[in-house]
């Protein structure tokens, strides 16, 4: 069991890490791509993208349990 | 020379007046039951007010030396998060309360400006100035509710905040500044002190004051110590067990309003995983699920977790600082 946590654990650092790549180069390239616009609408489309790479990621993450709770039983 | 003094105030402190406390605690009468125990021993709690006096001392002393908004940032952070959980430790508060009131703490933080411009996205930052406001209402209840959680077994939430905070010390002094690093100082000396009473058997419990103090401090400084996904990353299995659960029961709610248990107590003290479908998934609970475990045994399996997502944390030390 503690194996299967330890790779679990694991995984989810890849996906972790596989969001903030994700948010690198997407809400990071806003301010580059909009640069005359108000803060307030950049801000906007920037929580936008970070508020779906999270949701994804809590789906993600659901999968990821039903999944190991699937090897478990 | 300004780190051995704070440290060697914080641990100090909480290692000579714990005792101190447990004493009074148990006159007063302030004990809950350790339920993973034979004959269920009365154990004195909260602690969280032996561990605020270790803190605050540090870090009013830290504060006076430099003179670093930030530290007083953390430092109020911490003493609100602290209040909070005193209130939940002396009348029982709705699941919601505790999500809510710890928006305040995310104040000072925001007021005094400790927080960066740019989120730290280990390949990368993001300047998100405004965006990073409401980041810090978010961060910071979701630490402190994430150690919280954790805080079921004798000596897990101290144990696991004195592993955790390792790589995130060492991140806030390569990517934030000395004065931060310095105030995360004494969040690993006050925790390895109350430790030395809160490991198995636990002559104290920190309660929801002492649990959500030391998770928000930890949120504050990975904030003001521009290292927030590293400070995650060494958090896995915190964050897991919160997800599992949540994910489980659906809503916020208290684990004293679970009606189910996600383990059960076998006749022999060891913990064994709840049959009960209906029964929340937690950490622990997939833990004892190949087989009953002692509370040591389980406490010790999720601390080997939290050391590989402490190496992992390292790991992502390694890439942001190859990639700044």
């Amino acid at each position: 069991m503690s194996g299967k946590l330890a790779a679990l654990v694991v995984v989810v650092w890849l996906m972790i890490l596989a969001v903030a790549g994700f948010l690198v180069v997407f809400a990071g390239s806003v301010n580059d791509l909009l640069p005359s616009s108000p803060r307030i609408a950049v801000s906007a489309v920037q929580a936008t993208i970070a508020v779906s790479a999270v949701t994804a990621l809590a789906v993600g993450l659901g999968l990821l349990k039903r999944v190991y709770l699937g090897k478990m039983t | 020379m300004y780190g051995v003094i704070i440290s060697a105030i914080s641990f100090l402190t909480v290692l000579f007046a714990t005792p101190a406390v447990i004493r009074h605690l148990a006159r007063a009468g302030k004990t809950v039951e350790d339920f993973h125990k034979p004959n269920k021993p009365a154990v004195p709690r909260p602690g969280g007010p032996v561990l605020m006096l270790g803190i605050a001392s540090a870090e009013l002393v830290l504060f006076f030396l430099t003179l670093n908004t930030a530290v007083l940032a953390i430092l109020a952070a911490t003493a609100i998060a602290f209040a909070v959980g005193y209130i939940d430790d002396s009348r029982a508060m709705p699941g919601w309360f505790k999500p809510a009131a710890l928006c305040a703490a995310a104040l000072p933080i925001v007021l005094l400006h400790a927080h960066g411009d740019h989120l730290n996205l280990v390949f990368g930052s993001a300047f998100i100035p405004l965006l990073y406001i409401p980041l810090i209402f978010v961060i910071i209840p979701v630490v402190g509710n994430t150690i919280n959680s954790i805080d079921v077994l004798n000596g897990v939430a101290s144990g696991f905040i004195i592993i955790s905070s390792i790589p995130l010390l060492a991140a806030t002094a390569i990517f934030g500044s000395i004065e931060v690093f310095l105030a995360g100082l004494p969040l690993f000396f006050a925790a390895i002190a109350f430790f030395r009473y809160h490991k198995y058997p636990s002559r104290i419990f920190p309660g929801d004051s002492g649990a959500l103090l030391l998770g928000v401090m930890y949120g504050a400084l990975a904030i003001a110590g521009k290292s927030e996904i590293i400070g995650v990353v060494a958090l896995i299995p915190a964050v897991l067990n919160s997800f599992l659960f949540l994910s489980s029961v659906k809503r916020i709610i208290e684990h004293r309003q679970v009606r189910s248990r996600p383990v059960v107590i076998l006749d022999d003290n060891r913990l064994a995983a709840s049959k009960d479908p209906s029964a929340p998934i937690t950490l622990v609970r997939l833990i004892v699920s190949e087989g009953p475990l002692s509370e040591k045994e389980t406490s010790n399996k999720i601390f080997k977790l939290a050391i590989i997502s402490a190496i992992l944390a390292f790991a992502t030390i390694a890439i942001q600082y190859v990639m700044m």
